[in-house]
């Protein structure tokens, strides 16, 4: 069990990316049907239809842009003004329109604040006009398993809002697929929901319970919708103006179903609790918590053998009780240790890794560009972009840091491949090399490498790059190399020779 | 040409090419052929995820040499693994019964012996011949007693690249065979034998030379892993001046730049990374790493280690490093198994493993990984694939294999871990883990009470825990329960 740890979740989201299903564009099936036709009057008063013409980097050509698309989901009024959506419906974002039910001309709308850690959005209209007739949409509780739920939305290609109903089948954590590392609670249903309504409202006795947002293409019938507390806590995060995030324990735990683990590590008969493996660095554990501590509680609620914490009816992960914290709230846990038990408070931080780890949205990626060599950040984007998995680089994305913590960078720079040209004819296959230093000096970022190569002494005749990876070093003739830079630029099409995270828009 | 055979073949190109085909593959009378027999080959695999089984009964054919000393000549592969090897004089309904006496793996090569006097007779071995370029002839045969000859074009000497032991060896490039054929088939050249078939691509075949062969046969190993030599190390040309220029290598110099060593071969202990090597013994090396050979033409250097050296000679190589020209002498040694991180096994080793307590311990190796079928580097395990694909990083001799902690046997003893798959082992009771002998030895050594197994970071636990004083009676539990012939198996 390794909630709460971007370790695992980075670890299994190749495959689990094949199995999950975002809608971008959720729609309902058909039919439906047990909802009252006032509930349903309601309900169309909130909800709206969204178009995004998205347009995302191309990561293995970070000077390009792929082609525009539109994408459609759904979103529906919380507050007077502000519409609520998934984030991976307003992702990259080049034009949002808002179709008013029964009006013929959309709206632009833009995106007034983005949790891609939560997959939640909210949305203004700048016209007026657009919100006459809306009437926002109240939140309601956590629904029980097994009670009815209903589903709205637009179906991919329709105009028209439908419905469906189904029962809640499962309440549990799981990876979110839009920011690929992130655990969070989810709601499972069998209600039936389709490529269209994403960030439409899940809807239980008139009121929301929460937004639809991913499905899962192993199994049929399956959509997952995120619940109140995320909703609510994304909602908050705002109030003070800014979107600090989802703050994030830092700890990886195992279960302690053996009871000889149980005996080794003392805990009286009958105790539950969970086991800190680990204690990622930097994170909100780091200094409080400690590998080798077993959980016994958390916020007052009794952490079992498994993990789990009784919430209302239901056994959840104990997760749950950090799902609705903001960064800077405190979190206190029971814990056993040296044989006795112990009252530890955490204050919440956002997670500690770098935003590379994550996927990447309305962000370009940075590169650099020197005499046709082209260096990027090592990124979860630059690696899922590529035609198979470089071992070198999954090494460096996912295992470094765990393996060998003292040796982390502030970026991991990539020499991704070489445009051909006279001055570096003979390493123009090179693909990525994991550069670690440029002419000796330990390189740290893309922005510090660039630092290195407009610094440089005049009488430096040579340019050496160096891998830990390979033995040898890619050694190119300085002035060659700079007498074709710009013509290598034009050449290749290139609009600029860099885009680093100093640079304007990032 | 007739006028009705011109008309037939302008209107049928499909005769033309049964014509070409008859003429290039001629049925030949079995007693004819006295230098080659038949072989079938029942193999029974083992099964490297459940180490102590084996995989079904298959049947593989192929053909061996008549070697000078009655003993037959065929490849590793299709002997591997056996169960029963049945061999068929040309022309035989009944087989007699062979056995492998040694096999060499990196070369793809094993000797075989058969107790039945009777059967040599009417088998004869030709005499070794002197691979030229030129025409070349065959006797195959896909059953015993229906055996044809065909003709090819011997053209060209080629460096391959063996995936089974990640090993290049030298062979001949046979053109215009017919497509398939089977292993082990016997290559002449005006009736003297220049070499063993060992694979077919359509209408191309690798051929290992006779003097490889030689080799083999008169190979006393000391070590008994193979006796082909190998160079030890990889390289690249030289990608640009500038990298000479920076190393103080005057331009007009030529040779290959040494990017890596291997822990055995023939640079291995005198090479650097960074080294220009310029020649080997009296032979120069191209930019391509090529050299001249008086048959061949160019071809890659790794020839000589087939024509001109063989092992325990001394060769001197000469090379640049620091801005100097330099020369070593050097040993000529061979390709050896299990000295790299995530070795391979030769053939039919059984794998190695052990169990306690339900947790099956084995060591990652290219075997175990190739489990995942051909498709391995893309389905098999990210964390495993990782350590094979970066075992280059490190070129010194690793003194650790990975032990991993493959599955668990489901058990009450391990009640809780029954999920674990894959995780690689750091520690058992304090004790660093380098093998699965280091595991055998950890569990002598319990904790307390308890026996305390830490997985390396990354795993989806870090802690294990065994009770020591139930751990025995367990294990019988589990080996009855899961059928389990013995609990571990540690040689090699």
């Amino acid at each position: 069990m390794t909630l709460g740890s971007y370790t695992k979740d980075s670890l299994v989201q190749l495959s689990q990316m094949r199995l999950a299903l975002i809608f971008g564009f959720f729609v309902v099936a058909a039919t439906l049907l047990h909802a009252a036709p006032r509930e349903v009057q309601v309900v169309e008063q909130a909800v709206v239809r969204l178009t995004n013409y998205q347009q995302s980097p191309d990561w293995t050509a970070p000077w390009r842009m792929k082609p525009p698309q539109p994408n459609t989901g759904t979103g529906f009024l919380v507050e007077p003004g502000l519409i609520l959506t998934s984030a991976h419906v307003v992702s990259d974002s080049r034009m949002l329109l808002v179709h008013k039910p029964s009006v013929p001309e959309p709206f632009i709308a833009k995106v007034a604040a983005i949790a891609h850690d939560s997959d939640l959005a909210l949305l203004e209209v700048g016209d007026p006009a657009f919100y006459e007739g809306l009437v926002p949409l109240p939140f309601g509780e956590f629904p029980e398993l097994q009670s009815r739920v209903q589903a709205y939305g637009y179906p991919l290609g329709g105009e028209e809002l439908s419905h469906t109903e189904g029962v809640v089948s499962r309440i549990e954590f799981g990876t979110y697929v839009h920011p690929g590392v992130d655990s969070h609670l989810l709601i499972q249903t069998d209600t039936a929901i389709n490529p269209g309504n994403s960030g439409g409202p899940v809807v239980q006795d008139g009121k929301v319970v929460g937004v639809a947002f991913q499905s899962n293409l192993k199994l049929n019938d399956v959509g997952y919708f995120i619940p109140v507390p995320l909703i609510q806590r994304f909602l908050r995060d705002l109030e003070d103006g800014s979107y600090d995030g989802v703050p994030e324990i830092g700890i990886q735990t195992s279960a302690l179903l053996n009871r000889n683990e149980r005996a080794a590590l003392g805990l009286p008969e009958g105790e539950g609790g969970v086991h800190v493996d680990r204690i990622l660095p930097r994170s909100s554990a780091d200094g409080f918590l400690q590998a080798g501590d077993v959980l016994l509680e958390i916020e007052g609620r009794a952490i079992d053998l498994a993990g789990m914490v009784r919430h209302q009816s239901l056994l959840v992960d104990f997760y749950i009780a950090a799902e609705d914290r903001q960064v800077g709230d405190a979190l206190h846990f029971v814990v056993w240790r040296d044989q006795s038990r112990h009252i530890v408070a955490v204050t919440l931080k956002p997670p500690p890794f770098g935003r590379e780890v994550r996927n990447s949205y309305d962000r370009l990626p940075e590169y650099l560009i020197h005499g046709g060599m082209v260096f990027v950040a090592l990124t979860r984007n630059y690696l899922q972009a590529q035609d198979q998995l470089y071992p070198v680089l999954a090494y460096e994305h996912w295992f470094r840091e765990i393996e060998q913590p003292n040796t982390r960078r502030e970026q991991s720079v990539v020499l991704a491949r070489v445009l051909p040209a006279s001055s570096n004819s003979g390493y123009t296959e090179l693909r990525n090399f994991v550069l670690d230093r440029f002419n000796g000096t330990p390189v740290q970022s893309l922005a510090h490498l660039d630092s290195l190569l407009q610094s440089l002494p005049p009488e430096t005749e040579h340019l050496v790059f160096t891998s830990h990876w390979n033995p040898l070093p890619v050694v190119l003739d300085r002035h060659e190399l700079e007498a074709q830079h710009e013509e290598i630029l034009q050449t290749y099409g290139i609009p600029a020779a860099k885009r680093l995270r100093t640079s304007t828009g990032l | 040409m007739t006028g009705l055979w011109r008309q037939l073949i302008i209107k049928s190109p499909f005769l033309l090419i049964l014509l070409i085909g008859f003429l290039r593959t001629t049925p030949v009378s079995a007693t004819e052929v006295q230098h080659a027999v038949f072989l079938r080959v029942y193999q029974q695999p083992h099964n490297w995820q459940i180490p102590w089984n084996r995989q079904p009964v298959r049947q593989q054919t192929g053909l061996a040499l008549v070697t000078p000393k009655q003993r037959l000549l065929t490849t590793a592969e299709i002997v591997a693994e056996h169960t029963l090897i049945e061999v068929y004089r040309p022309g035989d309904r009944y087989p007699a019964k062979a056995t492998v006496l040694r096999t060499d793996d990196a070369l793809n090569l094993a000797l075989l012996e058969v107790a039945d006097e009777g059967f040599w007779s009417g088998l004869q071995f030709p005499g070794w011949g002197q691979a030229q370029k030129g025409e070349v002839q065959v006797a195959t045969a896909k059953v015993p007693d229906r055996w044809e000859q065909q003709a090819g074009t011997l053209d060209e000497l080629k460096v391959g690249y063996r995936l089974r032991t990640e090993t290049w060896i030298p062979v001949l490039q046979v053109q215009g065979m017919k497509a398939s054929g089977p292993a082990g088939v016997p290559v002449l050249q005006a009736d003297r034998v220049i070499g063993l078939a060992l694979k077919q691509n359509d209408e191309t075949w690798s051929v290992l030379s006779a003097t490889h062969l030689q080799k083999f046969l008169e190979h006393t190993p000391a070590n008994p892993n193979s006796a082909l030599a190998h160079r030890g190390f990889l390289w690249t040309r030289v990608p640009q001046s500038s990298v000479t220029d920076h190393a103080g290598i005057p331009a007009d110099v030529v040779g290959v730049w040494i990017t890596r060593l291997l822990p055995f071969g023939t640079g291995s202990k005198v090479l650097r990374p960074g080294d220009l090597l310029t020649k080997i013994g009296d032979w120069p090396l191209s930019a391509e790493g090529q050299i001249e050979h008086p048959v061949w033409g160019a071809v890659l250097f790794d020839a000589l280690f087939l024509e001109a050296l063989k092992l325990g000679d001394s060769v001197e190589l000469h090379l640049w490093r620091n801005g100097k020209a330099q020369t070593v002498s050097a040993t000529v040694r061979p390709f050896v198994f299990q000295q790299t991180l995530v070795a391979s096994e030769p053939s039919g080793a059984a794998p190695r493993y052990l169990i306690q307590g339900g947790l099956l311990f084995q060591e990652l190796s290219l075997n175990y990984l190739r489990s995942w079928g051909d498709e391995w580097a893309k389905r098999a395990p990210l964390r495993m694939r990782l350590y094979k694909a970066l075992e280059h990083a490190n070129p010194e001799t690793p003194t650790r294999r990975i032990v991993l902690l493959t599955h668990v046997l489901p058990d009450a003893i391990n009640l809780g871990y029954q999920d674990l798959s894959h995780e690689v082992v750091e520690q058992i009771n304090g004790i660093e883990i380098t093998s699965l002998e280091s595991v055998q030895q950890a569990f002598q050594h319990s904790l307390g009470e308890h026996h305390v197994i830490r997985l390396r970071p990354g795993s989806d636990r870090r802690q294990l825990i065994l009770p020591a004083r139930d751990l025995e009676s367990a294990n019988r539990r589990i080996q009855e329960t899961f059928r389990i012939p013995q609990l571990q198996h540690l040689g090699s």
